[in-house]
């Protein structure tokens, strides 16, 4: 997969299939998930009730921001630029790769550094780097991992949640060629070793952005490990990339939305490091970067931006609680979405970025239990965006759907037809009732309707058909009220 | 949900809290997580009943 | 083909007539009372809290005896120092075998140093934060190379919250500014945490007490 277009959706069901006899990877999501949502309800609970006022807080000042992103990106550029920042705008993967390479080239990079940026997979930057002759190494140690084993993150915060220490430590010693003892801590030390060479040698560092400040022009980004403070400490050039949804108005904004993140992400209080760039260096003599570059990506995001109902996905702070609380998440892991995105915020961001028909599938790829907008620091809806999607998917035009997509709205949007029709009055759902509660009795004993009615069969293999019995609810509760008076 | 392998693997890990707590029932107020939660309680040869939340309000009724 | 061009006017099109919030929310909040006492005290519990350690000493022969204390218990043999006029008093009555460099030095050589010695601009007592601003002691390197960090903070630069240090910036704002919580830490690896990837896997912070003295 080299960016959020080549979405990988058509082999959904058999992803899925694989994730789902995959034992060990589902015992490591639900390990990993029930330890970062315990650690996450604490760090939560702790700001006891104010915790809801700063998610509606935090909510007003992301959809304030959206509704007047011009102003706001006008106002971040000439901050920055006044700094002594380079700004950069690219409307799509292509223009965003090339800027960056061009960058790159002009300084003469050989090796490039990076640190963990979501929107650096979203546009495929690493192989574009990669195929004009550069070194690019991923230094935050989840990122490492997965590329040196040739696979992408399966999370946005956590990239390597998917493998097990063994197979880290399997793949240390196959890349390295040596033996390394197997706990965590030797295998992180080695790798603190291995990239602390890479970092000395790099020319170029790449970071992504959590928030633009266009009050001052200034940019922030979070991490843990130290990774970044070297990415834009060694390296001549610090390269920034961004998507346009970063931007918040004010310096003082950070003050809520970096109590938050931690805490909604990993359960942390504050995240270690928390590095505010306002520009290069000052002064010549000064280590730092002589060159700083922002890259502000379009990608799909201002067509969302128009969409009333979907506007909401671009609140996203990338804290991944949404990947973290949900369900489905947990069965199948982040691989099996196919995205650069995977869980629920995955599946409202990726549709409209990749075209509704390349990534049909994932809007349907979950049980609406809406776990996730109770978990979201900024309170998308998710689940209401997952209906918007759906709704434009299953439309009129099916270049919207892949074919498996396609099978499924042929097949449902009859019986879902009939099914408006009969809630449509009293007399209507009465009458559909009767009929519901005949076939209910007979799919309860035997399987014969199953043969006329495809779909019931798959569905039966997961349930049971209750065999309905004595007087109807309706009925009942107009006999108790005829009592009562 | 579209995929019955997703829904299946989250009902067994729902099922083997369910029994893991000794309860006599679980109730819902969704009909079609009901259905699936029976089939599977069922499959599993589990004593746990699944009641609608109609259904547990009915049999507490005096009026009924 | 301006990319910017196409943005702007995409974006400004896209919300042209949408629904606005009602304004920006107030997010002006209370800060930690009890004067200096009550902020020393929490930043302490919320440095170690994240696997810091703070010393809290009276004055500069106090912060000096507990620097060559810190430099003999853990072998140091060479010591970063940045600029910083009160690192540097302190850390010139520290007589010892080590070895100094100096920001001057090649960075090779400060990343192959046992410890680092720096200032910091502030220190944020909410969640025992270091605000370290490289650029007012050239301490980039020497803060971020070395596996063990050590920062010179004066009790008069402790505030309590994040607002109040934004605040206290003014208009200028330095080029970095890097908010430390404790040591580099990771997870990456089945959820275990393991402290000292990149960064420092020591922080430790001398509080110099200025309130009688007003050394600094």
């Amino acid at each position: 997969m080299s960016s959020i277009h080549n979405v990988r959706s058509r082999h959904f069901k058999q992803d899925i299939r694989s994730a789902i006899a995959d034992v060990e990877l589902r015992g490591a999501l639900a390990r990993a998930q029930e330890q970062v949502n315990s650690k996450r309800s604490k760090a939560v609970d702790a700001i006891a009730g104010d915790w809801e006022s700063m998610r509606e807080k935090a909510r007003s000042i992301k959809a304030w921001t959206l509704e007047h992103l011009d102003e706001q990106l006008e106002l971040f550029e000439s901050n920055a630029t006044r700094n002594g920042i380079k700004v950069h705008w690219a409307k799509d993967p292509d223009s965003a790769c090339s800027l960056v390479k061009d960058i790159c080239s002009q300084a003469d990079a050989r090796s490039v550094i990076k640190s963990k940026s979501m929107v650096t997979e979203e546009i495929g930057l690493n192989a574009v780097l990669e195929a004009s002759g550069m070194e690019v190494v991923e230094s935050d140690l989840g990122e490492w991992i997965v590329q040196i084993a040739g696979e992408t993150p399966s999370h946005i915060v956590a990239p390597a949640i998917h493998r097990s220490r063994k197979s880290v430590h399997a793949l240390f010693e196959k890349t390295l060629q040596r033996s390394i003892p197997d706990d965590a801590e030797s295998m992180t030390m080695v790798a603190r070793e291995v990239l602390r060479k890479a970092f000395l040698r790099a020319d170029v560092g790449i970071t992504g952005v959590n928030y633009l400040i266009a009050e001052t022009g200034s940019f922030l980004v979070l991490e843990n490990e130290g990774n970044q403070r070297l990415t834009t400490s060694l390296p001549r050039v610090h390269i920034a990339i961004a998507g346009l949804e970063k931007v918040l108005p004010r310096l003082a904004d950070l003050d809520l939305f970096l109590r938050m993140i931690g805490r909604s992400g990993t359960g942390q209080v504050v995240t270690t490091y928390q590095n505010l760039f306002s520009g290069p260096k000052q002064d010549p003599a000064e280590d730092g970067p002589e060159e700083m570059h922002m890259v502000l990506v379009d990608n799909g995001r201002s067509e969302m931006l128009a969409s009333e109902r979907r506007r909401q996905t671009l609140q996203c702070i990338r804290c991944g609680a949404c990947l973290n609380i949900c369900p489905v998440y947990r069965q199948i892991g982040g691989h099996a979405y196919g995205s650069v995105y995977p869980g629920p915020i995955g599946s409202i961001f990726t549709p409209p970025v990749a075209g509704l028909h390349q990534a049909s599938q994932l809007p349907y790829a979950s049980s609406l239990c809406g776990a996730c907008r109770d978990v979201c620091p900024v309170k998308i809806d998710i689940p209401a965006v997952l209906l918007d999607l759906r709704e434009e998917i299953a439309g009129d035009d099916a270049q919207k759907r892949d074919a498996e997509t396609d099978l499924k709205v042929r097949r449902e949007t009859p019986a879902f037809r009939h099914w408006a029709r009969a809630m449509h009055s009293p007399t209507r759902y009465r009458i559909a009732g009767f009929f519901m509660r005949c076939a209910a009795g007979i799919a309860s004993r035997t399987t014969v309707l199953d043969r006329f009615i495809p779909p019931l069969a798959a569905w039966r293999s997961e349930r049971s058909v209750p065999r309905p019995e004595g007087d109807t609810f309706r009925n009942r509760w107009k006999a108790r009220g005829r009592q009562a008076r | 949900m579209t995929y019955p392998e997703i829904s299946g693997a989250m009902a067994d890990e729902k099922v083997k809290e369910i029994d893991a707590k000794g309860v006599d029932a679980v109730v819902s107020c969704d009909i079609s997580c009901l259905m699936q939660l029976e089939g599977r309680l069922k499959a599993t040869r589990s004593a746990v009943k699944s009641l609608h939340v109609a259904q547990l309000l009915a049999e507490q009724d005096p009026e009924s | 083909m301006n990319d910017r061009r196409w943005i702007l006017d995409r974006v400004h099109s896209a919300i042209a007539d949408v629904d606005r919030e009602n304004g920006l929310p107030d997010l002006s909040r209370e800060g930690i009372d009890g004067g200096i006492d009550a902020l020393v005290r929490r930043f302490t519990d919320e440095v170690e809290a994240v696997s810091g350690v703070v010393h809290h000493v009276a004055d500069i022969d106090a912060a000096a005896r507990e620097l060559d204390t810190l430099i003999r218990s853990n072998q140091i043999t060479s010591l970063a120092v940045s600029r910083d006029p009160l690192a540097r008093a302190i850390s010139s009555r520290v007589i010892g075998q080590h070895e100094v460099l100096d920001p001057e030095d090649n960075q090779d050589a400060i990343a192959e140093a046992d410890m680092g010695l720096t200032g910091a601009r502030l220190g944020i007592s909410e969640h025992g934060t270091l605000m370290l601003a490289p650029e007012d002691d050239h301490g980039r390197l020497a803060a971020l190379l070395p596996p063990h960090h050590v920062a010179i903070l004066a009790t008069s630069d402790l505030v309590g919250t994040l607002s109040e240090a934004l605040a206290r910036l003014g208009e200028e704002i330095p080029p970095t500014i890097t908010f430390v919580s404790g040591p580099s830490r990771t997870a990456d690896i089945e959820q275990t945490l393991v402290i000292g990837i990149h960064g420092p896997a020591r922080v430790d912070i001398i509080l110099v007490d200025d309130r009688e003295s007003g050394t600094t």
